[in-house]
């Protein structure tokens, strides 16, 4: 157990963790360069092309230290991202140590203070890693001061590398193996894993992947899932190397994958304490919080039929991400479909893109939204995600709050605030960590930040900004219900719970959008924004005038049944509200935003 | 076609003939909204093209007594009177046209001489169709048209006087920057010509020619559709009162003198069309030849003929008889009709719907929802023998063909 050392990498997305991952592979001969791909842990082909973590991986290394000895290395990849941070509390669960990645061009960002503090509450030592010295803007030694100043860690122990160049990653491997403990357990002990992940398989069903605290863990040993009481019998348990190689026997401090016939991933939740069935532990491991999901949409196939396929796919889906939550819902605009919540805007896209590029769907979501606070007037308190749930008389309505921390050069500050004011945010504290480089705190209203703060902040900082969110309660509002109407009819799919004061710009911007995308008719269109009955914004499609083909060419009927062929594919793409035909791109683009 | 017999591309003997329609690619340039099958700066192929429907005609496998020949373009008048001769010949000895059967040449304003005209009485022809387009040199110039108004007026002139007592004049409208006012003037001129057939197009703007690119990227502006509309109802306004009745969604026609070959497009009747680009339907199939003169040519002399069938199920057999007939103005279309054609027991159809197979009842039973529609949406009046399409029918015939399409 002395030669195991268990750790991750945490850094601000971009920093280089994938690419020191890599590295830290090739160093250890983890991988031959047959196999040798780029960001060899991010398997997933959205992950690569993105070249962004989801979810976590851990593979097993073994390193010959400069003192002699031989070492196992659990290195556990943690996503970057910030929708992602409940993967990387979870990571950082199985681990005794980690490494902090600094950008040494870009110093620290929002992100690397999110994920220190992370590491800090669970009391993991703290490698300082300065990454990317050979760039030609590299400065080593200012990011050195951010370290001490804004974490107070002692960076005359920072190492340097350069995980593209491979420059230094053996010193990284050998702190590792100095600095950070080895896992402390008891191997005669009853067996005491942690479940850090789960994913379905088709051929060997629900695959677990744990960490173990105490005991032995051995094929054909009959486990018990405390929290939720399933008792299964492992079958195969391996390590990933990256690829998986089957052991027949784990201790604690080593983090493995088993099966055991498991059928439903319900069995297997994650955070949960796999111990044996006959002798288990007294004391079980207190978990995980369950995730809970921010931001909310509706999503729709957007060929009817193949909502079952839909409804398969989120399962599955689920099997391996179980933070994103779904439940049906049918709306008569977009036909059956699910509502579903996720961890933030990002883990909303890759679901999504996911759910398309995996399962060959073409989805549309509806608006995100987020989750709401409602006071009835009897003092009764409902939460709603979806804004067509407002009820029509409550006594006030509350909206969750962030607080978000902003790295930014200090020459975009002016740009911040007011895009902060514009998105009725609250500044909480300005400190400049560098010369030139400034940390701002600010309360937002989520559903603004949901709707487009982060592209915006994005366009006013040229990019060099970076942000990381959390929770911080619920603030009373003064938001209304905005309904669109085409024809005197509300859309369901396009209801919108909206600040007042923004309600009437708001409307009007969706409404004169859904002009543009409606084809005209055979009759005028009325598309209308209102606040319960009273009416904001309209605008009208005319009426078509005519719709025929002027000439056919000569006894040719190819060309009109082709012209016709067109037509009636745009129609198949239409939704149909009373008797307009609304193409799906005037949803896409009105929920896009 | 009526009751004749079905079978295949040869026909059978006992039958009236089919409207033959022959195609001459050539053109001296392409106009901006072209997308048809006419191309400049071929010439050089002329003698060998001219061989090549010469061999066509030969072998083409059809009824005599065809009731009209229409040779259409590109510019059949850009080829030489003596090819012409030539080709008319070859399809009097296969044909046989009826003695009344119309015989019609399209020419160009700038390429028809009075010689030429006198030539084409003739050779047969006796109907002539020109495409004056518009009497505004300066629309014609923003179509890429290489007349002027002035030749327009004078090759009607002098098919006049030549002694074509048949003629019909093309014209276009909706081009980019011309007024309702504009257009109308184009109509009074026409009408003052006197021609016995006035055709008048909406300019379609097609992909891949110049106008579309012109539109594309703004150089050019059409007319809104409010202008259309008006230009649409003017021309049949204009021209009703002008004694010219509107027959077809685009033709007007002075009493008895509509266009013979064109009514057999809309009929549904059969038709042979012979040359590059030409389209046939024989029997209940059609056949497309190649739109390139030299493959065209190449595979006449290969493999003796050019036409290559498309493929259509029953389904889609009946959506394009539908689409050329409902072309026809206050024309009833009587269920019987389609019955004959398309749910005789011989031809019981299994329709794969989005319900699987169906067995057919009959037009009416199968197309139901399609009647409903376009009843509710006050797009055609239906009763218990057949339906016809209300004015705003015809205004909106590519929606109705779509009800048509989702049975």
């Amino acid at each position: 157990m002395d030669n195991i050392r268990n750790f991750s990498i945490i850094a601000h997305i971009d920093h280089g963790k994938s690419t020191l991952a890599d590295r830290i592979m090739d160093v250890t001969g983890a991988v031959s360069q047959r196999e040798k791909k780029e960001q060899m842990l991010d398997q997933m082909d959205i992950e690569r092309e993105r070249g962004i973590t989801i979810k976590a991986q851990t593979v097993r290394l073994n390193f010959k230290s400069k003192n002699g000895r031989d070492y196992i290395l659990n290195l556990i990849d943690t996503p970057g991202h910030v929708d992602f941070s409940y993967e990387v509390s979870r990571s950082l669960k199985a681990c005794e140590g980690v490494l902090l990645l600094v950008d040494a061009s870009q110093g620290i960002e929002a992100q690397t203070l999110a994920n220190m503090h992370l590491a800090t509450e669970q009391k993991l030592a703290v490698i300082p890693v300065i990454n990317k010295i050979d760039l030609p803007n590299a400065d080593p030694e200012m990011v050195r001061g951010q370290i001490e100043d804004v974490l107070c860690i002692d960076s005359s122990e920072a190492v340097l590398t350069s995980a593209k160049s491979g420059k230094g990653v053996v010193d990284v491997l050998e702190a590792v193996v100095e600095r950070i403990p080895p896992p402390k357990g008891d191997k005669d002990a009853p067996l005491k894993a942690l479940v850090l992940d789960s994913w379905y398989d088709t051929y060997r069903g629900v695959v677990v992947l744990a960490r173990i605290f105490d005991g032995t863990m051995t094929p054909m040993m009959k486990v018990l899932f405390v929290g939720t009481g399933a008792e299964h019998q492992v079958l195969q348990m391996g390590v990933f190397t990256p690829s998986g190689r089957e052991v027949q026997s784990a201790g604690p401090g080593e983090v493995v994958f088993f099966t055991a016939s498991i059928k439903t991933i319900e069995d297997t939740k994650i955070g949960d304490t796999v111990t044996g069935k006959d002798n288990p532990t007294k004391e079980p491991l207190p978990g995980f919080k369950e995730a809970r999901p921010m931001v909310f949409c509706g999503l729709y196939p957007i060929e009817g039929d193949n909502y079952d396929a839909l409804r398969e796919a989120l399962a599955k889906l689920h099997l391996n991400d179980s933070s994103f939550k779904y439940e049906p819902e049918t709306s008569s605009a977009l036909g059956f479909g699910f509502r579903c919540g996720f961890l933030g805007l990002l883990h909303m896209e890759i679901i999504q893109e996911r759910l398309e590029r995996e399962f060959n769907l073409n989805l549309i979501t509806t608006s995100p939204t987020v989750s709401y606070r409602v006071v009835m007037r009897g003092g009764e308190v409902r939460l709603i995600d979806n804004p067509n749930d407002l009820p029509e008389q409550y006594d006030f309505v509350e909206e969750p709050i962030i607080r978000a921390t902003i790295i930014t050069p200090d020459e975009y500050l002016g740009a911040i605030y007011s895009l902060i004011e514009e998105k009725r945010g609250v500044q909480e504290k300005t400190e400049y960590i560098s010369p030139t480089r400034v940390m701002l705190v600010a309360k937002l209203p989520l559903n603004e930040v949901v709707l487009d703060f982060f592209d915006k902040l994005k366009s006013a900082t040229k990019g060099y900004a970076s942000v990381d969110y959390e929770e911080a309660g619920y603030e009373r509002a003064d938001l209304v219900k905005l309904d669109i109407l085409v024809n005197e009819e509300p859309v369901d799919a396009l209801g919108f719970i909206v600040h007042k004061e923004k309600s009437y710009v708001f409307g009007r911007d969706i409404v004169s959008k859904m002009r543009e995308l409606i084809p005209r008719q055979m009759f005028d269109v009325a598309i209308q924004a209102a606040i319960g009955s009273k009416i904001i914004a309209r605008e009208t499609v005319k009426a078509l005038r005519k719709n025929v083909t002027a000439k056919c060419y000569g006894g040719d009927i190819t060309r009109k049944r082709k012209l016709l062929e067109k037509q009636k594919e745009g129609k198949k793409r239409m939704k149909q509200i009373g008797r307009v035909e609304i193409p799906q791109t005037a949803f896409l683009a009105v929920l896009k935003k | 076609m009526g009751d004749g017999v079905m079978d295949g591309k040869g026909s059978s003997i006992d039958k009236p003939g089919a409207a033959v329609y022959l195609h001459v690619p050539f053109c001296a340039s392409k106009c901006y909204y072209c997308d048809f099958a006419s191309y400049e700066g071929q010439n050089r192929l002329m003698e060998p093209y001219t061989n090549a429907i010469l061999s066509e005609i030969a072998s083409a496998h059809a009824a005599k007594g065809a009731t009209s020949v229409y040779m259409g373009g590109g510019t059949p008048s850009m080829l030489p009177a003596d090819k012409i001769a030539k080709i008319m010949s070859a399809v009097k000895e296969r044909f046989a046209p009826a003695p009344s059967a119309e015989i019609t040449i399209e020419a160009n304003p700038d390429s028809t001489s009075r010689a030429d005209l006198e030539r084409y009485l003739q050779i047969g022809f006796n109907r002539l169709s020109i495409g004056v387009q518009s009497f505004e040199d300066s629309m014609l110039e923003k179509l890429g048209r290489a007349h002027d108004s002035k030749k327009a007026t004078a090759a009607f002139e002098a098919a006049r006087k030549a002694g074509f007592k048949n003629v019909s004049i093309d014209l276009i409208y909706g081009i980019p920057g011309q007024s309702v006012g504009d257009y109308a003037r184009d109509l009074e001129a026409a009408v003052l010509l006197g021609p016995e057939h006035i055709s008048a197009y909406q300019l379609t703007v097609e992909e891949e020619t110049p106008l579309w690119d012109m539109v594309e990227d703004g150089r050019v502006v059409l007319p809104d559709d409010e202008t259309m509309l008006t230009m649409f109802e003017t021309t049949i306004s204009k021209l009703r009162s002008a004694g010219y009745g509107h027959y077809e969604v685009s033709n007007f026609a002075k009493p008895g003198m509509e266009c013979r070959h064109n009514l057999a497009y809309w009929l549904g009747e059969e038709f042979i069309g012979l040359g590059s680009g030409a389209h046939s339907f024989v029997g209940s199939s059609r056949y497309a030849n190649p739109d390139d003169i030299e493959d065209y040519i190449y595979a006449i002399d290969t493999a003796g003929e050019a036409g290559v069938e498309i493929l259509a199920d029953e389904k889609d057999k009946v959506l394009d008889f539908l689409l050329m007939r409902l072309r026809l103005v206050d024309k009833k279309l009587f269920f019987k009709e389609l019955n004959d054609r398309f749910f005789t027991p011989a031809t019981r159809i299994k329709y794969v719907g989005e319900e699987g197979l169906r067995f057919s009842e009959g037009f009416k039973s199968v197309y139901s929802k399609a009647l409903e529609d376009i009843a509710e949406k006050k797009l055609a009046i239906i009763d218990d023998d057949g339906f016809s399409l209300t004015h705003n029918g015809m205004l909106f015939l590519d929606d109705v063909l779509l009800d048509f399409e989702k049975i």
